[in-house]
């Protein structure tokens, strides 16, 4: 399986036949073609794909309104897929299948990433047709963000799968969930302010951010794997734990989007939140498109809101250079210095030179115990160092630190150094809120962490307190005081440290929500494990780094920081106490929230995972009238697959359970209640999959 | 009965859809799918619930009612009232009720409207009599039909679920090929059609034209064969199979997969082979590559090119999707006495040399194959015969039995190169019905004819003698009757090693003639419950799943708690309650479980009754049915034939 080109073209750009190019915005073919195509021959490919459109979307216009917005074409061993966007845009996909692969990834998944490519472009860019039809911009634009992101799935086609059979759904999102008992009922300790109640009302409804902040979206991303023990975390709890308005249309996108980054590169850290951050080959054998890039217009974009340098390596080596030397060097300078003396003179000799160049952080709300703190952070310094996980920052004014074993701290937020891109500081996403007048604008957001928790703070643009250190410090005081009560709200639910027998997805059509507990892949590039043939490069920053003038060369360097808690991360050291561990061994466990489905290897997960889309496909060709009549199906494999599957028309409900395991309970059930109940209960499919399933139901649905 | 359906698409009063603090919607309604596999409508609940209470209604509602005549045309006039005031008089009882205790004003008129008509004595005796009569009319056949065709509710008429564009559907423009949910296309490949179920010439040429650009294009720069474009929002489908110099092509949005699609378009190959055979078809191309084959085949190919594709589309020919072929079933003893018979007279004409006569066949009316001859180690693919049976079945039908056929067929899969000479006559029946058993024989040889003609007579005379042609004339295939399979609609079954299937006669109500619209709607429904059915086993590329697979699928009416109450399409509780007169009868809720069970050795489908919810109900049904298949394998499915 293997990519071939992608395109972005806009047919209406073209008026006669002199100047067919003009309708072409993008055309990349992926990896090293022997030979470059034609323009002849890439505008002939668009053509053909024109001339299917319309053969198929004859007659098939509802109202005037052509509902057709996706289409496939398949080949021998290619398929072709096109999509159409904005009403007179299209992006199309290619992906060959030439070497018969046994693991075949199934064309669905690249037109669910097709989907998201466009939602992601829009989300940082805005809508194609934003952009005047005169200028290239949107070219450069496509260039920066379109070719770098599909080229990351290129070198690792893993990205696409890692995340379940659940992302062929572009359009929805994953939402977490905990204990429903402990999640949903808020009032349950009335004495302590619940945590969604401190956001609401101290920093949504305060007078000081009151309509400045828009929303705020709190996630849970925890790894797909415990860094200690290397077992699995279940992913039921993987996903938007919530936020605060309604009618942000955006969030799937926005959701989706964040998960992406998580689990391609492993991790949320500032440059990968950026956007800066990419895969590259370690042999260099990218064949970059560029149509139309000039050192000019680099630097314009630079200081539009999409900061990214475009992945390149090459032809664009110079101009990397000098863009990001300047933006990096205080970063670098510092990391260099704590590196190099660690390793000449040893760590704790060099403590306190490290900490002379590491900012000192503060601790708002422990200020009396700061002592300890700092140690333990010191403490903590020293483990990550290993990792190059340190706590570093440009600015000594920046917050951040720990709270017991939790890390947390801002990602993107003013508070970062000037030097750095304007990105750096508040990501500009576009964003639609139902209720605001202009459909689309641009959102100034700050990223803020909390060990596996994620929270993302949307400001109006012309909501100037987040330029003010105070307000920051409060905000980071406030948020903390949320997450503190979440994550002892989470802890306080009980049995998740049972393996639950069955997996499930739930998929609303209404609130676009996923609700799944079907574990994930593992992502292929952890940092732990860093693969020989890629390596992820934070742009301009490893070419310094391993730039012959330094004698040092960073492989794994870290950027400014990454979420997550210690024990995920800093264990490997028995530095810390005994009793530490067991502590945290007991949080690790008590989060696993697993479920039969874990404990499966993942080349079988994975045809697990085929299977299901098989289902999932049959279902889509179900010819029932879906105005009138639902679904259900139950499919009994003799693999030992057991698999329900409801269609009604604002969900899609599919439980996973292993029959073989089933049939042995309901047995040892049946065999004890013989006596006491001989009269056969009715079954319907769904009182068929056991007792387990129906007690997890109703308290779902209550 | 004209009954306004308008009434289904309006939208229920928010207020009334507001849920209460159980959950429970207040004002209405609220029908329970029957747990019981039942057919019959809630008589209790119409009659003697609704019935005085409606007599207590006060409002508008009465005034609908006074004017109700002592008659069946009540359902008429009450039919014109608004659809909202029309739908739930119990729901609406309750809501006026709390109006009334709350407001003193609105009492006023409705009393005296009920003072003029103070005789509820007179109204209800009207009111039971006229739902006495429409109770026994109260399943429709189709709940989306536009036509109410009502029947007797003592039926065992299954729903249907789908959305399927009508036979005779008259609101879409007939000119438009893209108005079809199914078509084929047969074209050359320089862009010249052949053949085309529906469209007419002059919209296929710039179709063909430019299907055939996209086609050599990819056949340029891939090279690469152009297999399927599909549209996931529609589900339209078009699907294309290469044998130059003949394309063809699948459109369908009817859920096929590819495969299936792929196999449909093979058929119709297979059958321009069996007219022209390949050698022939390649020759004819190769002079000249714009060389127009319409010219050159027979009226008859196109008509029979007609009535495979209405075959493949409309009629229940399930042939094709499990790829096998349909058998008569027919007594042990008598099929080893009708194999040894045709054995023995081949022993007795050693005139006929070995090659002479390489394959006999009894056919059966409706395709179903009652015996096989055949050479040791060959035997004819299941393509070949299926497109002998339709042949049989479409051209030849018209034959009596004095009248015999030598006719020269290509069976492309055993040569597509080249023609076998089949001799066909039909089996005299002395029942004067038009089914006609034939008896086909198939020679490698040109002029073979007289022997097989004296061959085949000698046969028939000795199996009329030996009381063989009787019993082939006579025998019936089975009911669902004859299996003690409670609650079971219809099924097939597929014996694997066989390559054959079985299912009962179609009993739906007996007054419905074998071509008339209703049955035709009727096999309709039915394939598609089993190409639904039979598309939850299989993989796209038309593998099964998994070596043994059971599968539940069941069609229902939506939950009541999953509507969504902006949309007012999705209201959809109202379908399950008609108001029929003054009265509201309920529909009965559609529950139609289906099983498709595959093991290594068979494969079983069957759709139970409306109604039958319990899985374990069907399946020990299913699994009667399998019992009763297998044990009586035998009788049912020909194992070897006669072997030479």
């Amino acid at each position: 399986m293997r990519l071939r080109y992608i395109t972005v073209f806009d047919p209406s750009r073209s008026t006669n036949e002199n100047d067919t190019f003009k309708q072409m915005l993008l055309f990349h073919y992926f990896g090293s073609t022997d030979s470059v195509p034609s323009l002849n021959e890439k505008l002939s490919t668009i053509g053909i794909i024109q001339g299917i459109w319309s053969l198929t979307s004859s007659g098939s216009e509802i109202d005037g309104e052509p509902n057709d917005l996706e289409k496939i074409i398949e080949l021998n061993s290619d398929v072709i897929m096109c999509i159409k966007i904005e009403s007179r845009f299209f992006i199309s996909l290619a992906i060959s299948n030439n070497d018969e692969d046994r693991s075949e990834i199934p064309f669905q998944y690249f037109s669910s990433y097709l989907w998201l490519s466009y939602k992601f472009f829009k989300l940082l860019n805005g809508s194609f047709a934003r952009f005047n039809t005169g200028s290239n911009k949107l070219t450069d634009l496509l260039n920066e963000f379109v070719i770098p992101f599909w080229n990351d799935i290129y070198l690792n086609l893993a990205t696409i799968t890692n995340r379940s059979f659940t992302t062929i759904w572009p359009d929805y999102y994953k939402r977490a969930n905990f204990q429903h008992k402990s999640y949903n009922s808020v009032n349950k300790n009335i004495d302590k302010e619940s945590w969604d109640a401190i956001i609401l009302q101290k920093i949504l409804l305060d007078k000081k951010s009151y309509l400045g902040i828009k929303d705020i979206l709190v996630y849970h991303l925890p790894k797909s794997t415990d860094a200690d023990t290397k077992e699995r975390i279940g992913t039921k709890t993987y996903g938007l734990v919530r936020n605060f308005t309604s009618d942000l249309n955006t969030l799937p996108d926005i959701s989706n989007w964040l998960y992406h980054l998580h689990y391609t590169y492993g991790e949320i850290s500032s440059h990968i939140l950026t956007g800066n951050a990419h895969f590259k080959e370690e042999l260099q054998v990218e064949e970059q498109e560029r149509h139309h890039g000039t050192n000019e217009e680099q630097e314009d974009e630079q200081e539009q809101q999409r900061q990214g340098t475009p992945q390149n390596h090459k032809n664009m080596l110079s101009l990397s250079e000098r863009m990001m030397h300047n933006v990096t060097l205080p970063i670098s300078f510092a990391y260099d210095a704590i590196h190099e003396v660690s390793t000449t003179t040893g760590v704790s000799n060099s403590l306190s030179m490290i900490m002379d160049y590491v900012p000192k952080p503060r601790w708002p709300f422990t200020s009396s115990s700061s002592n300890k703190n700092n140690s333990n952070n010191r403490h903590s310094s020293i483990n990550d160092n290993a990792n190059a996980n340190t706590v570093l920052r440009s600015d000594p004014e920046a917050i951040g630190g720990t709270i017991g074993t939790s890390r947390f701290g801002f990602l993107v937020s003013p508070l970062n150094s000037n030097v750095l891109p304007s990105s750096y500081q508040a990501l500009k996403l576009c964003l639609n809120f139902g209720n605001s007048k202009n459909n689309e604008i641009f959102y100034n957001c700050l990223f803020w962490y909390f060990d596996d928790f994620l929270v993302m703070i949307v400001c109006d643009q012309d909501f100037n307190k987040i330029w003010e250190k105070d307000y920051l410090k409060d905000l980071n005081f406030q948020l903390c005081q949320s997450m503190k009560c979440l994550n002892s709200e989470i802890f306080d639910s009980l049995n998740c440290d049972t393996i639950e027998s069955f997996s499930y997805v739930i998929r609303d059509s209404i609130t676009h929500e996923i609700d799944s507990s079907v574990p994930f892949g593992i992502p292929k590039m952890t940092l732990d494990e860093n693969i020989s043939t890629l390596q992820l490069a934070i742009n301009g920053i490893d070419q310094f780094i391993n730039d012959s003038s330094n004698p040092l060369s960073l492989v794994n360097w870290n950027p400014i920081s990454i979420m997550g808690g210690f024990n995920t991360n800093s264990k490997k050291d028995d530095t810390r106490g005994s009793e530490n561990e067991v502590d945290g061994n007991q949080l690790a466990f008590k989060r696993r929230y697993l479920n039969f489905l874990n404990l499966m290897s993942s080349e079988k997960l994975w045809d697990l995972e085929i299977d299901i889309l098989q289902f999932l496909l049959s279902l889509q060709n179900s010819k029932k009238d879906p105005e009138y009549f639902q679904e259900e199906r139950l499919l009994k494999l003799n693999n030992g697959i057991l698999c329900y599957i409801k269609e009604t028309n604002s969900k899609l409900i599919i439980i996973i359970k292993n029959w073989f395991q089933h049939d042995d309970k309901a047995k040892t059930l049946k065999l004890r209640n013989h006596l006491s109940s001989n009269t056969s209960k009715e079954s319907s499919l769904f009182q068929s999959l056991g007792d387990d399933v129906i007690d997890w139901w109703e308290s779902r649905e209550m | 009965m004209n009954l306004n359906e308008n009434y289904l698409d309006t939208e229920i009063p928010k207020k009334q859809l507001k849920p209460n603090k159980n959950g429970d919607y207040e004002g209405v309604a609220i029908v329970a799918p029957t747990s019981e596999p039942t057919t019959s409508v809630n008589m209790d609940e119409t009659f003697f619930t609704k019935a005085p209470l409606a007599v207590t209604l006060t409002g508008d509602h009465s005034m609908s009612r006074s004017v109700s005549l002592n008659s069946l045309s009540t359902a008429y006039r009450t039919s014109t009232r608004t659809p909202s005031q029309a739908r739930k008089p119990l729901a609406r009882s309750k809501l006026l009720s709390a109006d009334l205790t709350g407001s003193n004003d609105s009492i006023a008129q409705p009393t005296a409207t009920l003072k003029r008509h103070s005789d509820p004595y007179f109204n209800w005796e009207n009111d039971i009599r006229s739902r006495l009569a429409e109770s026994i009319y109260s399943m429709e056949t189709s709940v989306r039909g536009s036509e109410i065709q009502r029947r007797p509710y003592v039926s065992n008429e299954i729903p249907n679920v789908f959305k399927l564009s009508k036979l005779s559907d008259s609101s879409k423009p007939k000119d438009s090929q893209a108005s079809y949910d199914k078509n084929f296309l047969i074209f050359t490949s320089a862009g010249k059609p052949i053949y085309c179920m529906h469209g007419k010439d002059e919209q296929i040429m710039s179709y063909t034209g430019l299907i055939n650009t996209i086609i050599s294009y990819f056949q340029v720069n891939g090279p690469s064969e152009l297999k399927t474009i599909s549209t996931y929002a529609s589900g339209k489908r078009l699907t294309f199979l290469d044998k130059s110099p003949i394309l063809l092509m699948a459109q369908s949005e009817r859920g096929e997969s590819s495969n299936e699609l792929l196999n449909q378009l093979d058929f119709l190959y297979s059958y321009i082979l069996s007219s022209l055979s390949e050698r022939q078809l390649l020759r004819l191309f190769s002079k000249r590559e714009n060389f127009d084959l319409r010219n050159y085949l027979e009226t008859t190919d196109f008509e029979n090119l007609n009535e495979i594709c209405s075959l493949i589309c409309n009629r229940m020919f399930p042939d094709l999707l499990l790829n096998s072929l349909q058998c008569l079933p027919f007594r042990h003893s008598s099929r080893v006495k009708l194999q040894n018979v045709i054995l023995q007279q081949l022993d007795k004409r050693q005139d006929i040399p070995r090659g002479t006569l390489l394959y006999g066949l009894i056919i059966a009316p409706q395709n179903k194959l009652c015996c096989v001859l055949r050479p040791k180690g060959h035997t004819l693919h299941t393509t070949d015969l299926h497109l002998l049976f339709c042949l049989i079945s479409h051209q030849f039908q018209n034959l009596d039995e004095t009248q015999e056929l030598w006719v020269p067929i290509c069976f492309p899969k055993f040569n597509s190169s080249g023609f076998l000479y089949c001799y066909i006559k039909f089996l005299p029946n002395s029942a004067h019905n038009n089914e006609k058993s034939a008896l086909v024989l198939i020679s490698a040889q040109k002029d073979a004819f007289f022997s097989l003609k004296s061959f085949s007579d000698e046969l028939i005379t000795k199996l009329e003698g030996e009381r063989l042609l009787k019993k082939i004339n006579s025998a019936k295939g089975f009911k669902l009757s004859d299996i003690p399979a409670p609650m079971v609609h219809h099924f097939i079954y597929k014996s694997k090693q066989n390559v054959q299937y079985v299912m009962p006669h179609f009993e739906v109500n007996s007054n419905i003639t074998l071509d008339s619209s209703q049955r035709l709607e009727y096999e309709l429904k039915l394939k598609t419950y089993y190409q639904q059915l039979h598309g939850t086993v299989v993989r796209d590329n038309g593998n099964l799943l998994s070596r043994s697979i059971l599968n539940f699928v069941k069609w229902s009416s939506k939950d009541n708690e999953d509507q969504t109450i902006d949309d007012p399409r999705m209201n959809f509780s109202e379908l399950d309650e008609y108001v029929i007169g003054n009265s509201s009868f309920e529909q009965e809720s559609v529950n139609m479980l289906g099983i498709a069970w595959v093991t290594p050795k068979f494969e079983l489908y069957l759709i139970g009754n409306n109604g039958v919810v319990d899985k374990k109900v069907l399946l020990r049904s299913a699994r009667k049915v399998a019992n009763w298949c297998q044990k009586n394998e035998s009788r049912l499915f020909i194992s070897d034939g006669a072997v030479f």
